[in-house]
């Protein structure tokens, strides 16, 4: 970052590369919104280049980088207040895989696959819709623990909370992940391979 | 139940579960969770949810956009390397509102001198004249009526004899037969302001000499330029050293005290606020015992400065004679020869037959027969 800010665009160039993904896998959980997942990435590089001059060599670039992606993750999250994350139990859009019933029945009727393969494919949608159904101060802390392997104390500064309160917040997200797994019939111990994300 | 309690390593379960605690931290917590069922439940259902969410596999980052960024960020990047815009200070945001607004008020007040300088009234420029040409005659070896007032009975002719008399200025300027009335509205103009207040410099260095000698009203120091004028004009003599009086400036109202005449020259001199104009202008009869001042100290030249103020004063009857009378007998006798033919004119059309006629007879056929001294520029 400091020799983009010396002018190098290589070293931007690298930066994207590195950071790109991760960075987008972070918004797109964040918001559970794949096109305004894709604005927000561009809004957030676009800050990364205009904010560059602003950038002290103390922070931690990704602390950094999180930090302007979640603030334009909880703004655009306040103009999209009107979209509500779905309910299990209401109808699911038209254009939704399971003709507009609710996820408890689809996943009765699929029961359990002896391809896993299927299996995860088929219960993808659940588990994002149990991640989009953890409160947002949660949500940000377990997508940035568990799927971009961000320390607590990373967490806590580009939350702008104490690590106890990001630890708080951890907890409180995997207890209701658990419990709305449970009531969705995931269980995690019928995982392919029984390996976490980030862990 | 928690850190004191046996389940103390209960709280680091959670750090337990994503390896961010030191090795020595870990394996005490593992110990403890192998020994205790509810520390291992707990743990069994962090690593549950963990392992469920990681379904979720990563997806890729869209590719659409990326040239466009990049290129902006180039074209930063550049902008970085050539610092042309260097990152604006909060104090340079800060400091801009100040700086202009002080720059405008010093504009502000710079036209506001300017104006006070080259809008005086047609009275002010001719006592303007009148003392530069007084100024002016004592240092040139040739006699030269100076100005008279506007609006008297006679100025028409003591204009003439002032435009042919302004040694210096006709040199710059006028032509000898301009009359200065032409000329007024001419002064309006840039050209006209530049070289009025070149000249109020000069008449200002010129007043600078009897003030640092004579102990008169301290003023500011003329510009350099004025100084370096003054430095190359040959000496004056004793009676241009006298200190002029300064009312010029009031609109060719002379100042009665000494308080007025200081406020007169800070006036002159651009320093003075608007109000000090509107000082109560002197009766004639103040302005002629100022004359009387003058003449008593030898001071003739700022005698006959007196008396033209007692002319703008709109002196009558008697008083007018006396005061012309006397200026035939103070420029005859500095040797302003066309002004005081002016002047003694004057007295004998006045009063053919009174003693100031009679005398101003006699100085009218002295200057007469005397030859000139030089030609009159």
């Amino acid at each position: 970052m400091l020799a983009f800010r010396a002018g190098d665009a290589r070293a931007f160039s690298v930066l994207v590369r590195k950071h790109r993904t991760p960075v987008f896998n972070f918004i797109l959980r964040f918001t559970g919104h794949r096109a305004r997942a894709e604005d927000v990435l561009q809004e957030t590089w676009l800050k990364v280049v205009r904010s560059a001059p602003d950038y002290e060599t103390k922070a931690k670039f990704t602390t950094w980088l999180y930090t302007i992606a979640r603030n334009l993750c909880v703004d655009s999250a306040r103009k999209e207040s009107y979209r509500q994350t779905a309910s299990l139990d209401s109808p699911r859009g038209a254009a939704g895989e399971d003709d507009g019933r609710p996820l408890s029945e689809v996943l009765r009727d699929e029961g359990a696959s002896p391809d896993r393969g299927a299996y995860n494919a088929r219960v993808r949608p659940l588990i994002e819709r149990a991640l989009a159904a953890l409160p947002e101060e949660q949500r940000e802390v377990f997508v940035l623990r568990e799927y971009n392997g961000m320390p607590f104390k990373d967490i806590s500064e580009v939350t702008g909370v104490s690590e106890n309160t990001v630890k708080s917040r951890m907890r409180y997200a995997l207890e209701g992940l658990r419990r709305r797994l449970n009531e969705l019939g995931v269980d995690g111990d019928l995982a392919e391979d029984g390996r976490t994300v980030a862990g | 139940m928690k850190t004191q309690s046996a389940h103390a390593h209960e709280d680091r379960l959670l750090d337990f579960a994503y390896d961010e605690l030191p090795l020595s931290e870990a394996q005490a917590v593992e110990q403890h969770v192998q020994g205790c069922s509810r520390c291992a439940e707990t743990l069994q259902g962090i690593r549950g949810v963990r392992r469920s969410m990681a379904r979720l596999p990563r997806e890729e980052a869209p590719v659409e956009g990326l040239d466009s960024l990049l290129a902006y960020a180039e074209q930063s990047a550049r902008r970085a390397a050539a610092g042309a815009e260097p990152a604006p200070r909060w104090w340079r945001r800060l400091m801009a509102p100040a700086l202009s607004m002080a720059a405008v008020s010093v504009l502000g007040v710079v036209v506001l001198q300017v104006n006070e300088e080259s809008v005086p009234t047609a009275v002010t420029q001719i006592a303007f004249k009148s003392q530069e040409g007084s100024a002016r005659l004592v240092e040139s070896p040739a006699p030269a009526p100076p100005a008279p007032a506007a609006s008297a009975p006679a100025a028409d002719s003591f204009a003439e004899a002032d435009s042919s008399g302004m040694a210096v200025e006709d040199e710059e300027r006028a032509p000898p037969s301009k009359s200065k009335y032409k000329s007024a509205p001419a002064m309006r103009t840039g050209v006209a302001r530049g070289e009025a207040r070149r000249e109020r410099s000069k008449k200002m260095a010129l007043r600078e000499e009897p003030s640092a000698v004579g102990g008169a009203p301290s003023s500011p120091p003329a510009p350099a330029q004025t100084q370096a004028e003054v430095a190359s004009a040959p000496p004056p003599p004793p009676a241009a050293a006298a200190p002029e009086p300064k009312w010029a400036a009031s609109g060719g109202k002379a100042a009665a005290s000494k308080e007025e005449m200081n406020a007169l020259d800070d006036l002159a001199e651009g320093h003075a606020q608007r109000g000090s104009v509107s000082r109560p202008s002197p009766s004639p009869g103040e302005l002629m015992r100022q004359a009387d001042r003058a003449l008593l100290a030898g001071e003739r030249s700022q005698e006959v400065t007196f008396l033209r103020a007692a002319l703008n004063a709109g002196p009558q009857g008697a008083q007018a004679l006396t005061v012309f009378s006397r200026l035939c007998a103070a420029e005859s006798a500095l040797g302003r020869r066309r002004n005081a033919l002016e002047s003694c004119k004057r007295v004998v059309a006045m009063a053919p037959d009174s003693s100031e006629a009679r005398s101003a007879h006699r100085l009218l056929e002295r200057m007469l027969q005397a030859p000139e001294a030089s030609p009159e520029p």
